[in-house]
């Protein structure tokens, strides 16, 4: 009956532990009937569920008993620090668009007092977003300056633009 | 009703969030699959340390981490590139031999207890014998009960290779425990 059994084809060792482990699917019906009738597959079988008990009765390290406390603490001083940085990131993004805006206003006021309210809005807008941003998901403090650079430059540029718009204007009128 | 993966994806995000109590619950529930994973590269304060600063990565840098899938994971994968990253500033990569899980208590009976003792003692060196990949993914798979999936999440390595690793790691293990048997017999 074995040799016969053996002629035919043994179930293959990979998947033979895959069975012991409990991780597949179940037996199938021609896996099942093949057990029956072979020996040598029910013995590897027999091997491999021995071999996965002893693996799992194997006792493994646990973490010691301060260990979550301990954590704790250190997910509180992480906190407190992304806190302080995010409160430091805002600060500084409101004082450098009170400094870009006063500048602005300064060089652009005889021509765009009319403006300077949409600059500001606008700028004051994008500043806000920023702050929002930061306080969510802290970057690195050469990332938000970055980020304020690329602000400042844009609101210049949309300054320079109604400058630009208001000159050709005048230009047009005479 | 919430599905449990659901369920751990809203723990994860309030405590990526800064909720202490939903971080804690993160913490109690993974703390001795992760610390496990450190110990299996370096020694026991190491471990510790590396072990409590993967939680705290979760919380600082935790943007790469898919709410669709579980945590463990990449809490797995996390603490093996924390623990690999110390042993290479340590210079200790090359000469560092495996850790090995500390043998259980003797039971009650001591008869027993003292096979129960020496099969496990037996067991513990024949996986501290099997190449890192193997060892590793054995491990993942039979005590943290981790799928070929995410084994091959955590260690950076096909599905294939995870599985080939596992099958080759038993058929290695059988052979050294039942070469250490004929030795002693």
């Amino acid at each position: 009956m074995n040799a016969r059994a053996s002629a035919i084809h043994h179930i293959d060792g990979e998947r033979l532990a895959e069975l012991a482990t409990a991780r597949a699917a179940g037996l199938t019906a021609s896996e099942r009937d093949h057990l029956h009738r072979c020996q040598s597959c029910t013995s590897q079988l027999a091997d491999e569920l021995a071999l996965t008990h002893r693996l799992r009765a194997a006792p493994q390290p646990r973490a010691p008993l301060a260990f979550a406390e301990t954590t704790r603490r250190r997910f509180l001083a992480a906190r407190r620090a992304r806190y302080r940085a995010a409160f430091m990131q805002t600060a500084a993004a409101v004082a450098l668009l009170a400094i870009s805006t006063t500048t602005l206003l300064v060089l652009a006021w005889p021509h765009l007092i009319a403006h300077a309210g949409v600059a500001l809005s606008a700028s004051a807008a994008i500043m806000k977003a920023f702050a929002l941003v930061a306080v969510k998901l802290p970057g690195s403090a050469m990332a938000f300056v970055a980020v304020q650079a690329v602000t400042l430059l844009g609101t210049t540029l949309f300054l320079i633009a109604l400058v630009r718009r208001e000159d050709l204007s005048r230009a047009a009128a005479k | 009703m919430a599905s449990t993966l659901e369920r751990e994806a809203e723990i994860v995000r309030r405590a990526r969030e800064g909720d202490v109590e939903a971080f804690e619950k993160l913490v109690g529930e993974h703390q001795h699959a992760v610390y496990r994973a450190c110990r299996r590269y370096v020694d026991d304060g190491d471990a510790e340390d590396a072990a409590q600063e993967t939680f705290i990565r979760l919380f600082t840098h935790g943007e790469s981490l898919d709410p669709q899938r579980p945590v463990l994971p990449w809490l797995l994968a996390v603490a093996r590139r924390l623990c690999i990253d110390r042993l290479r500033k340590s210079a200790r990569f090359a000469e560092e031999t495996p850790s090995t899980p500390e043998p259980a208590d003797p039971t009650e009976d001591p008869e027993r207890g003292a096979a129960a003792r020496e099969q496990l003692v037996t067991l513990q060196a024949a996986l501290g014998e099997l190449p890192e990949g193997q060892r590793e993914a054995m491990a993942l798979f039979h005590f943290d009960e981790l799928s070929y999936a995410q084994i091959a999440e955590v260690l950076a390595v096909p599905q294939g290779t995870v599985m080939t690793w596992i099958h080759r790691g038993r058929a290695r293990l059988r052979q050294i425990v039942e070469g250490r048997r004929e030795r002693t017999s």
